[in-house]
């Protein structure tokens, strides 16, 4: 199983690899975008924050990471009028000009166009796309689509229920949740983060579930912290690696674009060392032990408070393990 | 331009759209808006929710009403994971079973997958979830172009659609008017009405508030089903960084579309479906 790894420069390729990264993703607008569609984003983060800075540097970042595959997202769920047909070139031109491998797209109009200019085998269908069902997996792979990437919110045995023959899947592995469906969220993080406000003004509900709606959402939120060693506090998967290399799965993501270099090290490194004691045939107990040995946080992990796929604890996936 | 009805229950059915318009969750006098057309489709079923789909007896008895009064009958169908694609797959083969031949609503595709592959008879309508654009209650709508709104967006998804067989495409108010298009692909534009929605999702107030154990909420209630104590009931919702009526129903949360709104979309609607309440 792959580990996927966020980047912004060519400086974090290093550092990455050696922590254990197989392929990277990155964000990027084409040139002209700022002028032409203003404040509306080409990818889901804030091109400030989480973008690589131009053209030569996506180039460079493709030179050092050599033949790890390096994937840009092009995954708002809308885009302005004009904005398509704009984004369809430029991905042309990655994918052709540039040396990179795939691009992470969600709009579904954007999708069809770069299908139609015969990329289609080099497009992953982004988690905001929302495909959590068999049947939805047949669609997209009709569509020649080389990889799904899974929205966050499903169980392990939902997932099992996802992968199909011909396609790649991929599963989100650790740090950033979501409150709402991702792909059914139709707020922007550019005006804040709507939800975490939400609940707040919410009359006639029991405090104790607002309660532990903010707790959830803090963790959601990686606890706004990291732990005393370096180490993100937040969703994580790492656990059920097994379970979902059984499912099918075959590329794990780390979450992060926009996080420091130390930090998405640090996540790589935890993500890796899940990854190598699963493919030394151990299980999601001794998965578990290591990584909060890295990590801290065993409260929180043993607690279930910040799983991505709490199914496993319950012995439903346990099969893996 | 001609109306459907989202009812709440079957005796809302006959019901009048007037009284869809001003009701206790709407709050501003806009029958003006709304011009005399005829009912002629109900929708009932679930966009947001598996759990909320009818059972096979429930929606055997909208049928048999929509037959009776000679209106089309629309089930609406959310996304599903495999349980729920199981679960439309029972309803629809009992459905055709006794004869009756809805339209559906989807919102996912592997629901079309299915409809396409066992159900190809049934009149398929593209959903509002499939209409990724903004709807942030926050933000002001996007101003029209002085050539008029842009139906450039959503010009693809509309070209598969036709491809694929659908006959409608639905959608709600949105910031940027023009998703569904001038018509030349020939499908029915149907535009919701008066709510819109604002984001969705499985880790659910709602189904936490009604869960005795405090361990089985959120993401760790992903794996246990929903006995749906939201069906039947919203809340109001109050946010300190909008002034939008806002609704909490079910896994959904939804604000009422400004009169401004509502007349710029419906001059590129054909049908207007107006929901009884906020329902998920």
């Amino acid at each position: 199983m792959k580990i996927l790894a966020p980047l912004r420069c060519a400086s974090e390729v290093g550092p990455l690899l050696a922590a254990g990264a197989d392929e990277f993703y990155c964000g990027l607008a084409p040139p002209g975008w700022k002028a032409a569609f203003g404040a509306a984003w080409s990818n889901r983060r804030h091109p400030d924050s989480a973008a690589v800075l131009n053209d030569d540097a996506l180039r460079e970042i493709v030179a050092v990471a050599g033949s790890a595959p390096v994937h840009v997202a092009l995954n708002s769920p809308h885009y302005p009028a004009g904005a398509v047909q704009m984004l369809a070139e430029f991905g042309t031109r990655l994918l052709r000009d540039m040396g990179i491998s795939a691009l992470i797209v969600a709009d579904m109009d954007l999708l069809l166009a770069l299908a139609e200019a015969g990329h289609a085998d080099r497009l992953h269908l982004s988690s905001l796309a929302t495909s959590t069902n068999a049947g939805s997996s047949s669609f997209f792979k009709g569509l020649g689509i080389s990889r799904i990437i899974l929205p966050r919110h499903l169980t392990l045995a939902e997932i099992d229920q996802c992968v199909i023959d011909g396609i790649d899947f991929e599963a989100f592995l650790i740090n950033d949740g979501c409150v709402f469906e991702e792909g059914l969220c139709a707020t922007t993080h550019d005006a804040g983060t709507f939800c975490l406000a939400d609940g707040d003004g919410l009359k006639c509900m029991s405090p104790a579930v607002l309660d532990r709606y903010d707790f959830w959402k803090w963790i959601q939120n990686n606890c706004g912290c990291s732990t005393s060693r370096g180490f993100p506090l937040g969703p994580c998967g790492l656990c059920a690696i097994p379970a979902l290399h059984v499912a099918g799965v075959t590329s794990l993501k780390v979450v992060g674009r926009e996080a420091s270099t130390e930090r998405k090290y640090a996540s790589v490194k935890l993500a890796a060392t899940a990854r190598d004691i699963a493919r030394g045939g151990g299980g999601a107990e001794s998965i578990r032990e290591a990584t909060i040995a890295m990590r801290g946080g065993g409260s929180l992990c043993h607690q279930q408070h910040a799983c991505y796929y709490p199914d496993l604890w319950n012995g439903l996936t346990e099969r893996s393990a | 331009m001609e109306y459907g009805l989202r009812i709440a229950t079957l005796e809302s059915a006959f019901k009048n759209p007037g009284d869809f318009v001003d009701s206790e969750f709407t709050d501003f006098e806009s029958s003006e808006l709304y011009p005399d057309a005829p009912v002629t489709a109900l929708y009932f079923g679930s966009e947001f929710c598996q759990d909320l789909l009818p059972g096979k007896r429930d929606a055997e008895a909208f049928c048999a009403l929509c037959a009776e009064r000679k209106l089309e009958a629309v089930l609406l169908t959310p996304i599903v994971t495999h349980r729920g694609l199981t679960r439309i797959n029972g309803l629809l083969e009992s459905l055709v079973r006794k004869g009756r031949s809805p339209s559906v609503v989807f919102n996912d595709w592997g629901v079309l997958e299915l409809l396409r592959t066992s159900y190809a008879s049934l009149p398929l309508r593209m959903g509002r979830l499939m209409n990724r654009g903004l709807r942030d209650p926050r933000l002001a709508m996007r101003a029209a172009a002085p050539a008029g709104e842009n139906t450039e967006r959503g010009s693809g998804i509309r070209k598969l659609a036709a491809a694929l067989g659908v006959t409608a495409l639905e959608s709600d108010a949105d910031l940027e008017p023009g998703y569904l298009g001038d018509g030349a692909n020939g499908l029915q534009r149907t535009l919701h009405l008066p709510f819109t929605f604002v984001t969705s999702g499985r880790n659910c107030l709602e189904k936490a508030a009604a869960t005795p154990k405090s361990n089985e909420i959120f993401t760790r209630g992903l794996k246990s089903g929903c006995k749906a104590p939201c069906r039947g009931r919203c809340r109001r919702e109050f946010r300190a960084d909008t002034q939008k009526q806002m609704w909490r129903a079910g896994n959904t949360l939804f604000y009422q579309a400004p009169p401004q709104w509502v007349s710029r979309h419906m001059a590129l609607a054909d049908r207007v479906v107006l929901h009884e309440r906020p329902m998920s």
